[in-house]
C-alpha cells in the first residue's frame, strides 16, 4: 500500500544543517504562489552556496559556485512547481520543502498532499522513470510532447535526472481525504563530463 | 506582419525579435506556469517555422533561468525545425550561465545540425 | 580270608554298586528331566520373549506410524495456516485495495466499505496511539461498549502485555510497517483473545497515523496447542515403551545367568554323587 520508490531515504538522523520552508494554503492559495517560487529557489541557492565560510564545502568545491547555485535554483524551482501543480486545490495541508546539507551531498525533500487520482498517475510516471534510461526517456518525452496538442510537461523529473545527474526517490502514503507524496532529490559530486 | 516584429514580456523576462540576422533574443528568467502560459511563445515559434528563414538564431545569452516547461517549448520548436528541414538553426549561449551547458546539449541530440555557440559573457 | 567270604564281600559290593548305579540313573533321569524341564522352560521363555518382542515391535511400528500420521497432520495444518495467513494477506491487500479504490470515489464510499468490513480496522494517531477511528468490527472484537466509547481510547489500552507495545513501536520504526504480528488482545471487559495484527502508515486528515487491522485467531491457537500436546504425549508413550523393553532385556539376561548357575550346581552335585 505504502509505496517507496527509487532512491528514497528517510531523514538521516545526523543532519545538523538544514533549511525548511513551509507554505500553507491557508495563507495564500497555492495556485497563486507561482510568482514566489523564484524567490524561494533563489533564496535557497544563495543560502546554501554562502553558508560555509571561505567556501570550504566539498560539494561547493567540486561544482564551483555558479554551477551549484544554478543546480539548487533549478531543482528547488522544479520541485515547488510540481508540488503546487499536483497538490489538491482545496487541500489544507501545507507544502514543505527542506534542504538537508551534508559535506558530500544535498538532499532536497518536498512533501505535499495529492488526490488519489494524482497518486495513481504519479505512480505510472515513476514506474516509467525507473525502468528506462533517463536520457532515452528524456528524448522520447520531448519528441512525444512535440506531437501532442496539450502535452503534460512531465519533464521536470527527467531534467533533474538527466541534466543534473541527481537521484530521485518518492514515498507515497495513502490517506483520507488526501494522500501524501514526499519527493526526494539527492545531489552529489558531479560524475565526470557528460 | 513579419515574425520578428513582436515582443513578449512579463515579470522578470523579455523576448524580442530582430531581422538582421534573423533572431529571437531572450532576456531575464523564464519560469512560466506550464504550456498554457507559454502559449504565446509557442505560437510565435510556430510562425517562425512557417516563415522558414534559411538561417535562424536563438539568442539566450541573457536568459538566466529556464524552467522545464520552457525547455519543452524550445525542444518542440527544434523538432519542428528538424521536420521541416529548411532552417539552419543556431543557439547563442552563455558559458557563464550553468543551466545552458547542461540542458541545451539535448537540443543538439534532437537536431544534429544544430549549432551551439558558447560565448564568454559577463 | 576264605574264598566263600571273598565271594560274599564281592556280592555285597556288586549289590552296592548296582544300587548306586540305580541311584545314579534315577539322579541322571531327574537331572535330565529337570534339565529338560529347564530347557523347556527356557524354550517357552524364549518363545514368550520373542512374541513379546514382536508385539513390542508391532506396537512400536504402530506408534511410529501414528506419530508419522500426526506429524503429517501437523504439517498439513501448518500449511493450512500458511495459506490462511497468505490468504489473510491477500484478503488484507484486497480489502485495502478495495478500500483505496473506494477512496478514489468518495470519502462516503470509503466509510461504507470500512464500516461494513468484517475485519477490525482502526486508525491510530502515530505519536499518542489515540484511536481516531474504529469500525464496527473493531468495536465488537475489542468489546467496546457505549460507556468505554465515552473515554479517550488508545491502542495500548488493548494490549495485554505492555512489552508488545514496545516491540510493535520498534518494529514499526525499523520496518515502516508491521505484518502478521501475533498479539494477545485485552478486551474492554478484561478478557483476552489472540489476534493477528497488521500496521500500515496512513494519512488521516493531514496527520501521520497508522491503519491497524486485526484478525481473531483464537481457534487457530487452540488447534496449535492441541497438536503440540498430542505430539508431546506421543513422544512420551514411545519413550515409555522403550524403557520397558530395556528393563525387560536386563531381566532376561539376569534370568539366563540364574539358570546357568542352577545347571552348574546340578552338574556339580551329580558329579559328587557319582564319585562316592
Amino acid at each position: 500500500m505504502t509505496g517507496v520508490y527509487g532512491a528514497f531515504v528517510e531523514p538521516l538522523g545526523d543532519c545538523r544543517e538544514y533549511l525548511t520552508l513551509v507554505f500553507s494554503p491557508l495563507t495564500v492559495p497555492l495556485s497563486e504562489r507561482w510568482r514566489t517560487n523564484s524567490i524561494s529557489a533563489n533564496f535557497m541557492a544563495d543560502y546554501v552556496t554562502h553558508l560555509f565560510p571561505g567556501g570550504q564545502w566539498p560539494l561547493l568545491l567540486s561544482y564551483g559556485l555558479a554551477d551549484l547555485h544554478g543546480a539548487v535554483n533549478y531543482i528547488v524551482n522544479e520541485l515547488l512547481e510540481n508540488a503546487m501543480k499536483f497538490c489538491t486545490p482545496d487541500s489544507t495541508s501545507p507544502v514543505t520543502i527542506s534542504l538537508e546539507i551534508y559535506p558530500e551531498q544535498l538532499i532536497f525533500r518536498v512533501e505535499n498532499a495529492i488526490s488519489p487520482e494524482s497518486a495513481e498517475r504519479l505512480q505510472k510516471v515513476i514506474d516509467q522513470l525507473l525502468s528506462h534510461s533517463p536520457q532515452e526517456l528524456y528524448l522520447q518525452k520531448l519528441e512525444a510532447n512535440a506531437i501532442e496538442e496539450h502535452p503534460s510537461s512531465g519533464l521536470g523529473y527527467l531534467t533533474i535526472l538527466n541534466d543534473y545527474q541527481a537521484r530521485l526517490g518518492w514515498k507515497i502514503l495513502p490517506g483520507i481525504p488526501d494522500w501524501r507524496v514526499t519527493t526526494l532529490v539527492q545531489l552529489s559530486h558531479p560524475r565526470g563530463e557528460r | 506582419m513579419n515574425w520578428w516584429a513582436q515582443e513578449l514580456s512579463g515579470v522578470g523576462y523579455r523576448i524580442y525579435g530582430e531581422p538582421e540576422p534573423p533572431r529571437l533574443v531572450f532576456e531575464g528568467s523564464l519560469r512560466l506556469n506550464g504550456m498554457a502560459e507559454y502559449q504565446p511563445l509557442t505560437d510565435w515559434l510556430g510562425q517562425i517555422v512557417a516563415a522558414a528563414p534559411p538561417q535562424m538564431i536563438l539568442d539566450v545569452r541573457s536568459l538566466k533561468f529556464l524552467n522545464s516547461s520552457g525547455i519543452n517549448v524550445l525542444s518542440r520548436f527544434v523538432i519542428q525545425v528538424r521536420q521541416k528541414g529548411n532552417i539552419h538553426l543556431t543557439v547563442r549561449c552563455n558559458e557563464g550561465i550553468p543551466w545552458q551547458h547542461k540542458s541545451l546539449v539535448n537540443l543538439q541530440r534532437l537536431l544534429p545540425t544544430l549549432e551551439l555557440d558558447f560565448y564568454h559573457e559577463s | 580270608m576264605s574264598p566263600e567270604a571273598k565271594i560274599a564281600e564281592l556280592e555285597t559290593r556288586i549289590r552296592q554298586l548296582e544300587q548306586e548305579k540305580k541311584d545314579l540313573e534315577i539322579l541322571l533321569e531327574n537331572t535330565t528331566a529337570h534339565a529338560d524341564a529347564i530347557t523347556q522352560q527356557l524354550a517357552a521363555k524364549i518363545l514368550q520373549h520373542e512374541r513379546a518382542e514382536r508385539d513390542l515391535q508391532m506396537s512400536e511400528s504402530r506408534l511410529q506410524h501414528l506419530l508419522t500420521t500426526i506429524e503429517q497432520e501437523k504439517a498439513d495444518l501448518e500449511l493450512i495456516l500458511e495459506t490462511m495467513t497468505a490468504h489473510a494477506d491477500t484478503v488484507t491487500d484486497q480489502l485495502q485495495a478495495e478500500a483505496l479504490t473506494a477512496l478514489r470515489q468518495s470519502e462516503v464510499q470509503f466509510r461504507t466499505l470500512v464500516e461494513a468490513n468484517p475485519v477490525a480496522l482502526l486508525i491510530l494517531h502515530l505519536e499518542t496511539g489515540q484511536i481516531l477511528y474504529r469500525n464496527p468490527a473493531a468495536i465488537a472484537l475489542l468489546g467496546i461498549t457505549p460507556d468505554t466509547l465515552a473515554r479517550t481510547l488508545r491502542g495500548r489500552d488493548f494490549c495485554h502485555d505492555p512489552e508488545d507495545v514496545n516491540r510493535l513501536k520498534q518494529l514499526y520504526a525499523v520496518q515502516g510497517s508491521v505484518t502478521n504480528y501475533e498479539l494477545l488482545v485485552q478486551r474492554a471487559d478484561g478478557s483476552t483473545l489472540w489476534a493477528l495484527l497488521n500496521w500500515q502508515p496512513f494519512v488521516f486528515q493531514g496527520q501521520n497515523t497508522v491503519l491497524s487491522a486485526l484478525w481473531d485467531i483464537t481457534e487457530r491457537k487452540k488447534q496449535e496447542e492441541n497438536l503440540q500436546r498430542q505430539i508431546e504425549e506421543l513422544h512420551q508413550t514411545i519413550d515409555q515403551q522403550k524403557r520397558d523393553r530395556q528393563v525387560q532385556e536386563i531381566t532376561e539376561t539376569e534370568y539366563f545367568q540364574h539358570l546357568q548357575r542352577r545347571v552348574q550346581k546340578l552338574r556339580r552335585s551329580s558329579q559328587r554323587d557319582s564319585e562316592k
